[in-house]
């Protein structure tokens, strides 16, 4: 028994030293990401029946509803849909005035993006809570910095694709920018998860940028990440400090990311990272 | 007959204990609910406890590193993160678990909430390390939480450590 309790902190110190480094090596370098892949499959059965409760209480309690609420509901689809569909006419018009305009100023045409449908799985104490798992993974072609969107909104970014299943990164999380522009008038700025709650900050407006509540952030399309034009966070609160040479600005994610349950992840068509600003023609941002 | 000769090995279920790890797993994983995903307690950990104790030198470091790892796979996490954690735990669990048994179970639930908290505190520490800088506090109530049910999960383990006949 004496020399079992010796021979413990070696082993220990051994696992220690293994788990280092492959916290090491799977946090900074690329060498485990295969790997991940494939053995990810193997928490498929735990998150099957992980989601099971879920789904038997969305269908027995939830989903079970009455003729009445299911026609009603039913009519208010369909004059959303007819909304939606107007707006979608006029879409087509704009995009086909947008790609002459295009022409005129030399700008080469937007190829539309391609998006999959996807579902996010409920699944397990989330130590960070700030991302979610999807279920889609590299067996659909989901790559690594994939940008995923949600109905009313950017939700976040893949940061680890399994075979199956990829983990999305939110908005929200502090270390994740975006480069974006407000909609109101182009300004360009970036905008990070603030740590705080469930908002946004943009830490990079001047002091006398032309910013105002309410005003909404839309992805800007630089650095080739996120498609163009899609709605990021709305400003709920901007502060002025006489001696900071920055404003402090929130904002409120577009995507309502605690409910969202349904998730677009998009491969973007080949020219959407230029934003088409005439003034500046010249500085076409090369991928 | 092989019930006359006792605890003959071929009666002992020993696939229990992997069993209760693979069900910890699932419990693990099951969605608190929206706002409540902090609050969650470590299921795995707990059992992994349970079974340092009731039976020591039983859970082996290799195993419970292993364990870990496989949680990591599961969460989606960095690996070696809970690998670590798991294995720390289980090394002081095992330290323990002698003068543990003659505790009561109200008492004993202390000491589970004092591992889970240097459980939460390395794997905050990692956390911290490996620039993961969102911070919240729901982690340390899920260390109460999990103390708390300690309760109910020795006296279930207990049961179904006997109907496996194990020591």
């Amino acid at each position: 028994m004496k020399s079992k309790l010796l021979v413990l902190p070696t082993r220990l110190l051994l696992l220690g030293i293994l788990s280092a480094g492959l916290m090491f090596a799977d946090s900074r370098t690329d060498s485990l990401r295969q790997v991940r892949s494939f053995v990810s499959v193997i928490s498929l059965p735990v998150h099957v029946v992980a989601s099971s409760p879920a789904l038997f209480y969305r269908w027995v309690g939830g989903d079970l509803e009455d003729w009445g609420q299911l026609r009603r509901k039913y009519e208010d689809l369909q004059h959303q849909h007819l909304i939606l569909q107007s707006r979608l006419q006029q879409l087509d018009a704009l995009q086909f005035e947008n790609d002459r305009l295009r022409d005129i100023i030399s700008s080469a045409a937007r190829i539309p993006n391609e998006g999959l449908f996807g579902r996010i799985i409920e699944v397990g104490p989330d130590l960070y809570d700030r991302t979610v798992l999807v279920n889609r993974g590299t067996a659909d072609g989901v790559y690594v910095g994939q940008p995923v969107l949600g109905p009313n909104g950017v939700i976040g970014q893949v940061i680890r694709a399994g075979l199956f299943r990829s983990s999305v990164m939110l908005i929200t999380d502090s270390s994740q920018g975006i480069p974006v522009q407000l909609m109101r008038n182009g300004l360009r700025t970036i905008v990070y998860g603030s740590g705080q709650g469930d908002l946004l900050s943009a830490p990079y407006l001047g002091r006398t940028a032309d910013v105002r509540k309410d005003d909404i952030f839309i992805t800007s399309g630089l650095a080739g990440r996120f498609p163009a034009g899609y709605p990021v966070g709305r400003v709920t609160k901007i502060e002025r400090d006489p001696n900071a040479p920055f404003l402090d600005v929130l904002a409120q994610p577009s995507a309502s990311l605690g409910s969202v349950r349904e998730v677009l992840l998009i491969w973007q068509g080949a020219d959407d990272s230029r934003v088409s600003d005439p003034a500046t023609t010249s500085e076409s941002i090369d991928r | 007959m092989s019930q006359l000769i006792g605890n003959s090995s071929h009666t002992k279920k020993w696939w229990v204990i992997p069993g209760t790890l693979a069900i910890a797993f699932c419990f693990w994983a099951l969605p608190a609910g929206p706002g409540w995903q902090n609050y969650a307690p470590d299921w795995v950990s707990l059992i992994l406890i349970y079974w340092c104790f009731a039976i020591p030198g039983k859970v082996s470091l290799g195993s419970a590193w292993l364990t870990g790892l496989l949680l990591d796979v599961v969460s989606f996490g960095v690996l070696g993160r809970y690998a670590l954690s798991k294995m720390i735990i289980v090394f002081l669990a095992e330290r323990l678990a002698f003068r543990v048994r003659i505790f009561p179970v109200w008492q004993q639930s202390f000491l589970i909430l004092g591992l889970l908290a240097v459980e939460t505190a390395m794997l905050t520490l990692l956390g911290m390390t490996l620039g993961e800088v969102d911070y919240s506090y729901g982690r340390w109530v899920a260390c109460a939480g999990g103390a708390l049910l300690w309760f109910p999960v020795y006296f279930v383990l207990r049961r179904v450590r006997h109907w496996a006949r194990l020591p």
